[in-house]
């Protein structure tokens, strides 16, 4: 066991790190709503991508995705392999975001499908879906601080003390210089989880005696671990039933869809997506490797979800790493919940409150920081209530945020697509998530589950659009963008 | 060929372009996505079909190594070709 003391002082040397940071960053902002929720478009390639990193690979990855790779072996890589093969998408999608982005100024993606389609109810309704599922996924976040901390002290850190450790950090960074605070927190925080992950793999695989070692007792004693479907859980529909909604994260998710409105320029665009790559492909290794680790150190851990605190507290690893990854983790919790916050900020001001498109700037800020505030609160409760379903939190709000990947495609891709389409997509969509998941009981684990919200979205949007017309108001990407897109080489 | 020039692309400079780039690039965007999708769709059945009895114990991990840095070729291909000026 760590002694809680030791934590204490460790975090906050972070949160006095990071907020120098922040205050740095707040001398930057000019006091726009653009400029507070997305950096006045003007971050670097670096800083965006190792951003974006630290808001996609959060404490699912060193909590979550070790405790499935604990259970039930290599499949855990190949899931988070098809994860970081949705960033492919990027390829098409970014080039699209940026330049409509820059073309009609939109601060969240709810705001730019409403635009395209014409409609100011499905940027509202977009919003609301995506609050309501990515609330959950908040939860994970201050789940997985909890947990950690809770696990490393043997319960001498409770887990209310660390919800609201976890809940004060990321509000306060939010709060403070928006989207530059937490970018260039993000930054430092993704370099902290980078550098404690290799460390704490490093020393792990060192204690059963070198990589050699490592896999020869890997092979040997636990050798169902190293195929599909493995000793457990990765069936393949299993596999396609967590990995389908997860191919689609960087459309469906508007914290990492937002990013695409922040850069600077083209450069920027292609710097962020090969930071995200290097860091992401790396990271996965870290944590699959971590979790198989955790099975040979410490075996027999009935909640999977406590591999890498059962691993910290088993002694093999230094405690100076123990606590460096300590606050690797904290730092990837806390950078995926600012980013959420501060998301769910920019669209209840911008799409959710009425007219709020004639409130100055600083009533935008002002609302957004409000907000803020409360989907913090909201995830450190039900983080408190339901910290045992970490799991199927995480992976039912991927599923649910699915509804808005069709109506994101047919802005760019399908000019016949229609206001009523898009709205019958996300709200019919969500209505089939919600009834499966918590009414009829079906799991995450189940590919009923996605297929039929992503097969209801689109089979919605489209059946819709074509009995329905285009408003009048609608925008036409496709043409405004297509000399653009040439000019820049993008497809 | 029929040449046109760039409008209300204030960042352009003024440049030309030819239409023919756009039919290049229509057909570069199915033949990357084409080959995307192939290499996204073998990331779940190679290992589910071929590689489910394989006698070598670390031939799904391994598949899955190559997997990971196919897509990582196939995403520096697609961002490398674009054109940085504004």
């Amino acid at each position: 066991m760590i002694a809680p003391g030791l934590i204490w002082a460790v975090i906050s040397v972070f949160a006095a790190f990071g907020f120098v940071i922040a205050v740095r960053a707040v001398r930057t902002n000019s006091g726009t709503a653009g400029d507070y929720y997305i950096g006045g478009r003007d971050i670097g390639g670096m800083v965006a991508g190792l951003s974006y990193a630290a808001t996609t690979y959060s404490a699912f990855m060193l909590v979550v995705l070790t405790g499935l790779t604990y259970r039930g072996g290599i499949g855990a890589l190949g899931f988070e392999l098809i994860y970081f093969a949705g960033l492919s998408l990027l390829v098409i999608f970014a080039p699209r975001f940026w330049l409509v982005g820059k073309r009609w100024g939109f601060i969240s993606p709810a705001e730019m499908i409403g635009a395209r389609y014409g409609s100011r109810g499905v940027a509202r309704a977009m919003a609301v879906v995506s609050i309501v599922f990515l609330l959950p996924y908040c939860t994970t976040q201050m789940a997985g601080i909890g947990l950690l901390l809770s696990g490393v002290t043997g319960g001498r850190i409770s887990i209310f003390q660390a919800v609201a450790t976890g809940a004060a950090l990321a509000m306060f960074w939010a709060l403070l210089a928006g989207l530059r605070s937490v970018a260039w927190t993000d930054a430092a925080m993704s370099v902290v989880m980078f550098i404690s992950g290799l460390l704490a793999v490093g020393f792990a695989v060192a204690a059963l005696g070198g990589p050699a070692e490592f896999l020869g007792t890997l092979k040997t004693d636990h050798a169902k671990w190293l195929s599909v479907p493995g000793p457990s859980l990765w069936s393949l529909p299993t596999f396609i039933a967590l990995s389908l909604p997860w191919f689609f994260f960087t459309l469906s998710n508007p914290q990492v869809s937002q990013r695409l409105f922040i850069l600077r320029d083209f450069r920027a665009m292609r710097r962020m997506i090969l930071w995200v790559m290097g860091f992401g492909f790396t990271f996965t290794l870290v944590a699959v490797i971590w979790g198989l680790a955790a099975l040979q150190l410490a075996p027999d851990i009935s909640n999977t979800s406590m591999a890498t605190p059962a691993l910290l507290s088993s002694g093999v690893i230094p405690t100076w790493v123990v606590l460096f990854l300590i606050v690797g983790i904290l730092s990837a919790a806390i950078s995926t919940l600012d980013s959420i916050a501060l998301t769910v900020g920019a669209m209840i001001a911008r799409d959710v409150v009425p007219s709020m498109e004639v409130h100055s700037d600083a009533q935008q800020i002002f609302s957004g920081r409000i907000v803020i505030v409360v989907v913090v609160l909201f995830a450190s409760y039900f983080a408190l209530e339901q910290a045992a379903i970490v799991d199927q939190l995480a992976a039912l709000s991927a599923a649910g945020l699915l509804v808005s990947v069709p109506p994101i495609v047919g802005a760019f891709f399908w000019r016949r697509g229609t206001a009523t389409g898009a709205m019958a997509a996300i709200i019919g969509g969500a209505f089939v998530a919600v009834w499966l998941a918590i009414f009829l009981k079906v799991s995450v684990f189940n590919p009923v589950l996605p297929f039929s919200v992503g097969g209801m979205s689109v089979v919605l949007f489209i059946a819709v659009s074509l009995f329905t017309k285009p408003r009048a108001k609608a925008l036409d990407f496709q043409s405004e963008i297509a000399d653009q897109l040439t000019y820049h080489r993008a497809w | 060929m029929t040449r046109y020039r760039l409008p209300n692309i204030p960042y352009a400079g003024g440049k030309t372009i030819y239409k023919i780039g756009k039919e290049r690039q229509r057909r570069g965007r199915a033949t990357w996505l084409a080959a995307t999708a192939i290499t996204v769709l073998a990331g779940v059945a190679v290992p589910y079909g071929m590689l489910t009895d394989s006698a070598r114990i670390m031939a799904v991990p391994l598949f899955w190594l190559l997997f990971g840095v196919v897509v990582i070729i196939l995403i520096v291909i697609g961002v490398m070709r674009w054109s940085d000026e504004a």
